[in-house]
């Protein structure tokens, strides 16, 4: 039998709601980064469709909108997608490393589309 | 509104429905690789700059509204913090927010799947629709809106939207799968019935029914959502798993029912109260002999547990964690040490 005892205090305690919290001083900081960081999520949505779309007209010759949705990459294509997209990130936000050891990431990806 | 006619078929990967859309994976891809990449790397720096700064500040780190306040203060002078603390929210809203809003243009399809493995099997699904719910269960856990109990999809949301918590790639479960290999078995030998309370979409109780396959397997939620889903998704695995909408605190299954009993990254997501309820349950349901395994973090106040200091606290403030702070100085190896119960911590 579920006991309804009523735990008052639940809905008091930090995190109960989603909330919209703000960290710097001035809010419009907070939406400057968030536009930032949604615009780099999109143009990672673009250049993945593109190299997609360019390995699909190497290999198939054409390609239609429904063979982008439905790709599945081989492994080797896998691991390029994923380094290229590491890349992306490095070069994007590297500055908020350290030391600048992530920001020297060349597009290999367009290198090795050049050698194919 | 549904736009399920725009879209093609994309399949499955692993045991998890692609998303929609190619854009919308490419997308949520893209946020766990940043959020690895940027938040991994300065972890530990930052919670050790967090607690150094909440030191000279003098302030002492409690779970409460008003501790939370005053640490959004010291953020709020200390551009590190604040940069790091925004990067760190921003990237769980919007992947959230993504996978809701791409697996929602397919709603109406989901909804009718959802309701036509009601009734097929294997396996089988209880839920009542009048379930008294809870206050604590209302929860946005994890920030996601609704929390795990008010919307018909959200088993399928934490389908997607544990990719990231798993660290990007659980594609086939792999994650649970190993933890059903590690799971320890009564030392009899006995396997008949196992349960797994607090099951969420089932991933560990459908991996404990491939290691265990003519045990009966019962797989129990306070979610109607997570049940019914993973009810489906046992289904498209062909898994004869029961699964039942059950408060982890109240089991309905008679005493001494079940030879292995287990719970996956539960005991942080309730309050304390309904965890010491749940514990006296899981062992009243379990044979003697058998074994209760819990899996979580660390409850051991002694053990510097990795959900302390700074970060805890701000995640349990800002990532839907509110019963974590609770759990993890609870001490719960040391206080119910014996009576079956196998505590294995992996954080």
């Amino acid at each position: 039998m579920l006991d309804q005892t009523p735990l008052d205090y639940v809905k008091d305690l930090p995190g109960f709601e989603r909330g919209h919290p703000h960290y710097f001083k001035d809010p419009m900081i907070d939406h400057l980064l968030e536009i930032v960081m949604m615009i780099g999520g999109e143009l990672w949505v673009e250049r993945d469709r593109r190299l997609i779309m360019e390995h699909l007209l190497e290999s198939k010759g054409s390609v239609t909108q429904t063979m982008v949705e439905q790709f599945e990459p081989d492994d080797e294509m896998a691991e390029k997608l994923s380094t290229a997209r590491d890349h992306f990130t490095k070069r994007v936000f590297g500055c908020l490393y350290d030391t600048d050891e992530h920001t020297d990431v060349g597009d290999f990806f367009n290198v090795i589309g050049k050698e194919g | 509104m549904t736009q399920s006619n725009y879209f093609v078929d994309r399949g499955m990967n692993g045991n998890t429905p692609a998303l929609p859309s190619r854009a919308d994976e490419s997308f949520v891809d893209y946020v766990c690789e940043a959020r690895n990449t940027l938040l991994h790397a300065r972890w530990k720096q930052m919670g050790d700059h967090g607690n150094e700064t909440l030191k000279k500040h003098d302030i002492k780190i409690e779970h409460s509204a008003d501790c939370v306040e005053q640490v959004r203060d010291v953020i709020a002078g200390d551009m590190e913090l604040a940069s790091f603390m925004r990067i760190k929210r921003s990237y769980q809203e919007i992947y959230k927010d993504r996978i809701i809003g791409s697996i929602n243009t397919q709603r109406d399809d989901w909804l009718r799947k959802l309701d036509e493995a009601e009734t097929t099997g294997p396996g089988s699904l209880t839920y009542d629709p009048d379930f008294p719910m809870p206050d604590y269960a209302k929860v946005q856990i994890h920030i996601q809106p609704r929390g795990y109990v008010g919307d018909d999809l959200a088993g399928l949301y934490y389908d997607c939207g544990t990719q990231i918590f798993f660290g990007g790639n659980n594609a086939g479960d792999a994650w649970h799968r190993e933890l059903a290999e590690r799971t320890a078995l009564p030392e009899d030998g006995k396997v008949d019935r196992i349960l797994e309370i607090g099951c969420s979409v089932g991933q560990l109780a459908c991996e404990l029914k491939k290691r265990n396959t003519d045990a009966e397997v019962w797989a129990t939620d306070i979610s109607a959502p997570m049940v019914r889903y993973g009810h489906w998704r046992a289904i498209q695995q062909d898994l004869d798993v029961n699964f039942a909408q059950m408060a982890s605190e109240a089991l309905e299954f008679p005493d001494n029912h079940f030879d292995l009993v287990t719970a996956h990254i539960l005991f942080h997501e309730i309050p304390r109260p309904v965890i010491e309820k749940t514990l006296a349950e899981a062992l009243r349901v379990l044979r003697p002999g058998g074994t209760f395994v819990l899996w979580d973090f660390s409850s051991a106040s002694d053990e510097k547990p990795g959900y302390g200091g700074f970060l805890g606290l701000m995640d349990s403030a800002d990532n839907g964690e509110p019963y974590a702070p609770g759990f993890v100085t609870m001490e719960v190896e040391k206080n119910h040490r014996g009576y079956g119960l196998c505590y294995s911590v992996y954080w």
